[in-house]
């Protein structure tokens, strides 16, 4: 994958400068289609901030995530202690601030999110260049294991491969990308089987290109929208997969905190703190439903075979 | 059409193997069951003694043969025997078949619901497209697509039976207890099936067949009633199929947040318990559901659509 990206990068560095002095680029082009299309704008501002949270969490949270005093526990929204501090969304049932829980939470959500896709997607999108490109035998294979794995019930089995390995970052992200890599798979191997008889890919193998050299230059590449479209679709799935097994306790284990995790917390006091279930909650969907607007735009800008009539 | 049902069949006996597989090293991916089984402070004879009793001192192809096809008392799990729960000392699959019912009810509901809602909002989104019925059902396809199911039950919950008190919380018993968890768990498939429905819906209608009923003056109502709503069934069909099957096994969360005894709230409650013997049990049980679901949309698909071939 990284030798893909950095061959992709620097072909389009040097598209970049050609078309510098021809017009606007590609990236410009981007940014000019995406002002026509506002919820995908807002799409981009929400991804952005919670990227942004989830590095730099510290710069953005007003109090300690982790620190406990039970002289403020369950307070509402809005509540000023004694010292003047606010904690705009209240506190949760050891006393501690919600706004910060919530930006340290991103954290987990996120890197689980992006690692699950890459997981997933450098899995899938490798058999599904090995398949799409020797089809045969070979596709056979890959196929019904495709097959056998999308009928698996995924959330049981997942949940039981967590609680046997034990909780952790790594093993979550293992979890998810068991199954996932089945949608990329099947996704790449359909494009490759279409280009694979087109004159580039002949003239290619003519002038000599190995095999890897022509997945990789000739047939990644023309594949990789696609991936993107699906890439981003998936994230918003994974990160409520997470927060499903946060929510379930089979999540990173506390106290670090995650969204799914403090709504579990939130869940013991819904007749009288509804704020702890509210706002872990409102930050999940919307970066949720941030990542499927952008998902949507991309489906359309660079994918207008999967439009159909869908607008 | 029979050599077609048969080659389904040996495709999902081959995945329930590969699930038993699964379900069989289970135990054996940390490297040891004891692992998982013993406490952590059991001593080297207490393991040594519990690994003879359980047959884990044996060679893998020993155990895996005694797991399907049983040794002294036990049966094998092809004869669904899974051993007993190592908590409530009751054959482990006696306890999972007593909690399908609340998940099948659970499942079943939520796809009514989905459907008296879907169906009509695909139809009037796709007949009225571009208008204000339009934006307004793809706004909530989104938001099904966006909100996490678990935290709109929790949401649910604080406003229908906490603020309202209209419904419980949770319980079995009262008819009137389906109907959040209902809601809750038929979000997902309700936005699926909505852009399913008006997705194929416009297709159709595009056809040219459509086009000739029209031009020869029958009703607009007629042209979507007889000749569009027919041709559009088919992958409709397929995916209410297929939403059905996820749902069985997709409701572990919404079982836990609204206490629906089901079989999803059992396996979290076994992992938590260590009872594996219950946890391999329902992922069995579960996949088998799932996969004869599966087939029996194949089937039906084959069987509405004379232009599948069966070879």
């Amino acid at each position: 994958m990284a030798t893909d990206n950095t061959i992709n990068a620097g072909a389009s560095s040097k598209i970049d400068q050609e078309m510098d002095d021809r017009g606007p680029s590609e990236l410009q082009l981007a940014w000019r289609e995406l002002l026509k299309r506002p919820p995908a704008l807002f799409g981009v501002f929400v991804i952005i901030t919670a990227i942004l949270w989830a590095l730099v969490p510290g710069l953005f949270s007003p109090h300690d995530p982790l620190l406990q005093d039970l002289e403020r526990y369950l307070k509402p929204p809005g509540f000023v202690d004694a010292a003047g501090n606010t904690y705009w969304l209240g506190t949760d049932q050891l006393g501690r601030d919600i706004v910060s829980r919530i930006i340290w939470g991103s954290r987990v959500s996120l890197s689980v999110g992006f690692a699950a896709v890459f997981v997933s997607g450098s899995i899938g999108i490798g058999l599904g260049l090995i398949a799409g490109y020797f089809g045969g035998k070979v596709d056979a294979v890959i196929s019904r294991i495709v097959d056998a794995v999308l009928a698996i019930p995924f959330v049981l089995l997942a949940i039981s491969i967590i609680a046997i390995l034990g909780a952790s970052l790594q093993n979550i992200v293992l979890a998810i990308a068991l199954r996932t890599w089945t949608v990329y798979t099947r996704v790449v191997r359909g494009e490759v089987f279409a280009l694979k008889e087109s004159d580039m890919v002949t003239a290619a193998r003519a002038s000599g290109c190995g095999t890897l050299r022509i997945m990789l230059i000739y047939l990644l590449p023309n594949a990789f929208s696609s991936c993107i479209v699906v890439a981003t679709i998936y994230l918003g799935r994974m990160i409520i997969i997470e927060s499903s097994f946060s929510f379930l306790g089979m999540g990173v284990p506390p106290p670090t905190p995650t969204w799914g995790g403090m709504l579990a917390e939130g869940r013991g006091f819904l007749d009288t703190a509804w704020w702890l279930t509210l706002f872990p909650g409102v930050a999940l969907t919307v970066t949720v439903l941030g990542v499927n607007l952008l998902g949507d735009w991309l489906r359309d800008v660079l994918d207008p075979r999967m439009k159909r009539l869908d607008d | 059409m029979r050599a077609f049902i048969i080659r389904g069949l040996m495709q999902s006996l081959i995945v329930l193997w590969v699930v038993l597989l699964i379900v069989f090293l289970m135990l054996h991916m940390t490297g040891d069951p004891a692992d998982v089984l013993m406490p952590e402070e059991a001593t080297m004879e207490e393991v040594a003694e519990f690994n003879k009793e359980m047959g884990f001192d044996k060679p893998i192809y020993v155990q895996y043969f005694n797991f399907l096809f049983g040794h002294e008392k036990n049966l094998g799990v092809l004869r669904g025997d899974f051993g007993d729960s190592y908590y409530h000392n009751v054959p482990a699959m006696g306890l999972v078949t007593e909690r399908i019912p609340a998940t099948v009810i659970l499942a079943v509901v939520a796809l009514l619901v989905g459907l008296v809602i879907a169906i009509p909002a695909g139809i009037l989104s796709a007949v009225f497209r571009k208008t204000w019925i339009d934006h307004f059902s793809s706004v909530l396809s989104m938001a099904g697509q966006s909100i996490p199911n678990f935290w709109l039950g929790l949401m649910l919950i604080i406003l229908f039976s906490e603020i309202l008190g209209w419904l419980p919380t949770s319980g079995y018993r009262e008819a009137k207890s389906i109907v959040l968890p209902a809601l809750a768990a038929g979000l997902y498939a309700t936005a699926r099936i909505m852009r399913m429905m008006r997705s194929t819906l416009l297709e159709v209608m595009a056809q040219d067949f459509v086009n000739t009923a029209r031009s020869k003056g029958v009703s607009e109502a007629l042209v979507i009633g007889r000749h569009a709503l027919k041709n559009a069934a088919i992958p409709v069909v397929t995916i209410i199929g297929l939403e059905l099957g996820g749902l069985l096994s997709g409701t572990v969360v919404i079982e836990v947040v609204f206490a629906w005894p089901g079989v999803g709230w059992l396996v979290v409650e076994s992992i938590n318990a260590n009872d594996y013997p219950v946890v391999q049990a329902a992922v069995a049980l579960l996949s088998f559901m799932f996969v004869g679901v599966n087939l029996a949309v194949d089937i039906l698909y084959a069987w509405l659509d004379p232009r599948i071939s069966y070879s």
